[in-house]
């Protein structure tokens, strides 16, 4: 097995009166684009401060291409990021700030003004050399801060939650942009986001934290079909977590009792009766029927949100628990769901997810 | 109605006392200017028609063209040198936390609330039991310790605006953090610096106790000014001070031009 | 809202770890030292060490016209029972209490019209214009006002026309002020400006549309939010006429002598330099004193604001 590019080994930052990064394993290989994802304060932010240098970790180790980094400074690691804040020198004009790194590194004056402009071109900001700062839209900016951090050729790109200043359609558009740099460099991206979206449509796999620790390290779509545990299900927001116990074992399948009723689920292994047999089924593996003498879970719909070109349908079942489907636009108009209709939902339980038991490897 | 006329009184009020006490403050300046240019002996009413007789005398008089070599001596090192230490200042104070923290910046910052006669007869004691009294560079080192306190506040202002990102995305970008500190954190300053120069200038230039009492036989323009005021009346009093009054003003508003500190955009600490 | 205070103690944690500064492996804090060295050892030896040499001194003796180190409290008991320096001890407090209540009773309404009745453009102006004299030529401005107000100066020369006068301007109680108010009047009204351009402007005039006249728009809104300001308008006032040399010198000829004069004299009068040392630190000890009491009449009327809320 070839050693990782970037390998974090039990690291853990503690602050005076805070624990932002737990003890993490994870291992990075040359190349990849890795997204790592949690709510506000999961130590995402603090994670990639650490491998740039910025902190110092308070044990574990952390290696870039096999060498330890504990000790080196920030400004010896050329591990460069691009900030949330951009953090572009407003002093500087468009080009010195491209030029930066090179001069840091003492490149002669011609050799950085060359390569910046080419990086600008590279980034479509020819002929915006000798701007300031100030005179650039959002997105401009956007495209200076990456050009700063690629001049140097790094082997390793670090993004702080890098689109989170721009609106809707200039985000898309720099995934794009982003998506395609990192194809052509093949360096490594590590990538902060609390977007789902971004990561989903970037990343080859997906690092979700929370409260200083991982809860899942796994390729996007595994991520969201085969979440580990209750709280990556809810976080990707578009799951229906159930939570029951275990009544049977048959052929591959659980049976599954919960206050909803009795459920089905596919699994490899068996469990005891009794233990815990938490499922969750995707929002949009839910089929909803106008029919109420059919089979199924009795509820009312709440309400409607767009996503796109899709609808979540929030539906409340008896007893309080709220369940999320998907549908396209033609299937809600089908079943002329509105707040207050009564419908049943019913999926193929082949399509549930049981979570692996706590305490189990998944 | 009654309202309307009562609003329009309460206002023509408040703008003509705004205007008294504006008058109030630029009478003296004004007094100075015009009376330099009198051809009478002593300043007062009817005025004696113009003339530079006045500010010919002073360009005749080496002693007071020793002074103002003096004065710009002075003021040009405290310039430099308060400015160079104020900055060192306000950048420990916005970028380290450190024990004895508030003792550092009160050490700074109080000098100039200190009386000037109480600190200039302080200074002379102890300076001149330490073989320092009478020189210029004494003079200077003054000034010094009292400019440094106004170059913290103004650069320690400007700071404030420095984003907390800059410095660690410089060393990021693989700056050490004293290239760091030459290549962005100066850089970023640099309106400040040179508002602190013209303002520790201003301030020496305009010294007159301290510079009295440790400076011995070297006497620098307004100290020239308090020695000539305590003798006869002396219309040269008043050219001399026509251009003392024209540097430090320009000093001022050449400070102002680059601090930027507008009332209302900001607003101190509460 | 558990996961909005989360993340501001997150990021409040971040910026405190920032704020150490980088750890680097190896490097002991070089740059803070080479920055921090040269100003402190320059505060000290320039400005600390001869204030702590004005106390020592104090308890020296003056023989044959020398200074010798002692330690007697003769120069003490001489100063604090001395009839002239309990009367220049009054007489100052009275000035400079004087100055402070004129200062602050006239900036304010001043400030008030800067602050809330110019547009922003006139009010930077008018600013820019009292920075002006706070760093420029106070012994000039006061010259200026020994000839205006002198009996054969302008003001009088105007009055001779009229047939009154000659009036004795120069030389009291009045020309003493006019000459403190010089110093104090433009960085009280500075002080107060900026303080009252931090009020919400939509409170006064929300105050003024519930119908609160004018004054108690000013007794009930603004007064209150400026306490501070006024209290720090209110000590530097007093602290610069209590140790103003320039203003008794020429204004009144130094009779009767504040502390200031009576140090100069005492100085240059057979090197008393104990004797002046001890009325230095007098001087001292009561200014501290008074910024003391202003500080906590502040500081102590917002807690107490914040306690009733």
């Amino acid at each position: 097995m070839p050693t990782p590019f970037i390998a974090l080994d039990k690291l853990d930052k503690r602050y005076p009166d805070h624990h932002a990064v737990k003890s993490i394993d994870l291992d990075i290989e040359a190349g990849e684009f890795i997204a790592i994802m949690g709510p506000s304060g999961c130590g995402k932010s603090t994670t990639l401060r650490l491998i740039a240098g910025l902190d110092e970790p308070t044990d574990g180790d952390l290696r870039i291409g096999g060498d330890s980094m504990r000790g080196v400074p920030a400004f010896q690691r050329n591990t460069p990021m691009v900030w949330q804040s951009l953090a572009l020198f407003p002093f500087l004009t468009v080009a010195e700030n491209v030029a930066f790194p090179l001069r840091m590194q003492k490149v002669g004056a011609a050799e950085r003004r060359k390569r910046a402009l080419e990086w600008l071109d590279r980034l479509g900001l020819a002929g915006m050399a000798e701007r300031n700062i100030a005179q650039l839209s959002g997105g401009q900016r956007q495209r200076v801060a990456i050009a700063r951090a690629l001049v140097t050729e790094p082997s390793v790109l670090l993004l702080d939650e890098p689109l989170s200043a721009l609106d809707a359609h200039l985000r898309v558009r720099m995934q794009t942009e982003l998506s395609r740099l990192h194809r052509e460099l093949g360096i490594t991206f590590v990538y902060v986001t609390h977007a789902q979206s971004e990561a989903f449509a970037l990343a080859d796999r997906i690092v979700i934290m929370s409260e200083g620790h991982i809860q899942q390290v796994g390729r996007p779509q595994d991520v969201y079909r085969a979440p580990a545990n209750a709280f990556v299900a809810e976080f990707m927001g578009m799951n229906n977590l159930i939570r029951g116990e275990v009544r049977g074992n048959d052929e591959g399948m659980l049976e599954v009792g919960s206050t909803l009723g009795n459920f089905r689920v596919p699994t490899l292994t068996t469990r005891p009766e009794g233990s815990r047999g938490d499922f969750v089924i995707a929002a949009d593996r839910v089929v909803l029927a106008a029919d109420m003498e059919g089979p199924g879970i009795a509820g009312t719909v709440l309400g409607l949100e767009f996503v796109g070109s899709t609808q979540t349908v929030f539906i409340e079942i008896e007893g309080g628990t709220e369940f999320r489907v998907q549908k396209q636009q033609h299937e809600i108009e089908a079943l002329d769901l509105v707040p207050g209709r009564q419908v049943k939902l019913n999926w193929d339980s082949r399509h549930a997810w049981l979570l692996p038991q706590p305490g189990t490897t998944h | 109605m009654n309202r309307i006329l009562a609003t329009r009184l309460s206002r023509l009020a408040q703008y003509s006392f705004l205007g008294l006490l504006f008058a109030f403050i630029a009478t003296p300046m004004l007094v100075i200017v015009v009376f330099s240019f009198d051809a009478n002996r002593f300043p007062t009413i009817p005025w004696g028609g113009f003339s530079l007789e006045w500010h010919r005398a002073i360009l005749a008089d080496s002693m007071i063209r020793d002074a103002f070599v003096n004065s710009m001596l002075v003021g040009g090192g405290t310039a430099v040198l308060s400015t160079l230490l104020g900055f060192a200042a306000a950048y420990l104070d916005f970028r380290y936390r450190f024990r004895l923290k508030l003792g550092f910046v009160l050490l700074v910052a109080v000098p100039p609330a200190v009386p000037a006669t109480i600190l200039g007869m302080a200074m002379l004691a102890f300076l001149s039991r330490i073989g320092l009294f009478g020189r210029l560079e004494t003079i200077m080192a003054c000034h010094v310790a009292i400019a440094t306190s106004f170059s913290m506040a103004i650069i320690r202002l400007r700071l404030n605006d420095l984003s907390r990102d800059l410095e660690p995305a410089a060393w990021n970008l693989g700056a050490s953090p004293a290239a760091a500190l030459f290549h962005v954190v100066i850089p970023f300053c640099r309106p400040a610096l040179i508002a602190s120069f013209f303002l520790s200038a201003a301030v020496s230039f305009d010294e007159f106790l301290i510079a009295w009492f440790v400076g011995g036989v070297h006497e620098t323009l307004p100290v020239r000014i308090l020695n000539l005021l305590q003798g006869q009346v002396n219309p040269k009093i008043n050219a001399i001070g026509a251009v003392v009054l024209v540097v430090s003003v320009a000093l001022v508003l050449l400070a102002q031009r680059f601090t930027g500190v507008r009332a209302g955009r900001r607003n101190p600490a509460p | 809202m558990t996961a909005a205070s989360v993340t501001t103690r997150a990021s409040a944690l971040r910026r405190w770890s920032w704020l150490q500064g980088p750890r680097m492996t190896g490097s002991p804090a070089v740059l803070p030292s080479v920055l921090g060295l040269p100003v402190l050892l320059w505060q000290a030896v320039f400005f600390a060490a001869p204030l702590v040499f004005l106390v020592v001194v104090t308890f020296w003796q003056v023989k044959a016209f020398r200074l010798e180190p002692a330690f007697v409290l003769d120069n003490w008991s001489r100063i604090l029972f001395s009839a002239t320096f309990q009367r220049a001890l009054v007489h100052t407090f009275a000035v400079a209490g004087t100055t402070t209540l004129l200062a602050v009773a006239l900036a304010f309404p001043a400030a008030y019209t800067i602050a809330f009745r110019l547009s922003p453009r006139r009010r930077d102006l008018a600013v820019a214009f009292l920075v002006v004299p706070v760093f420029s030529s106070y012994m000039l401005r006061i010259y200026a006002w020994q000839i205006v107000l002198s009996p054969e100066g302008m003001i009088n020369a105007l009055l001779g026309l009229t047939g009154i006068g000659p009036l004795p301007l120069l030389g009291g109680a009045f020309s003493l002020q006019i000459g403190l108010l010089t110093l104090t009047l433009p960085i009280a009204v500075l002080i107060l400006v900026f303080a009252m351009a931090g009020i919400d402007r939509t409170l006064v005039e929300a105050a003024e549309n519930l119908g609160c006249r004018r004054a108690r728009v000013i007794m009930h809104v603004v007064a209150p939010s400026v306490r501070p300001a006024i209290a720090l308008a209110a000590t530097t006032s007093f602290l610069l006429a209590f140790g103003d040399y320039i203003s008794p010198l020429f204004m009144t000829g130094s009779k009767p002598p504040t502390l200031s004069i009576l140090i100069v004299d005492t100085v240059k009068s057979g090197s008393q330099w104990p004797r002046a040392s001890v009325i230095g630190v007098a001087m001292l000890v009561m200014l501290a004193l008074v910024l003391g009491i202003g500080q906590w009449l502040s500081s102590g009327r917002a807690t107490r604001r914040e306690g009733a809320r």
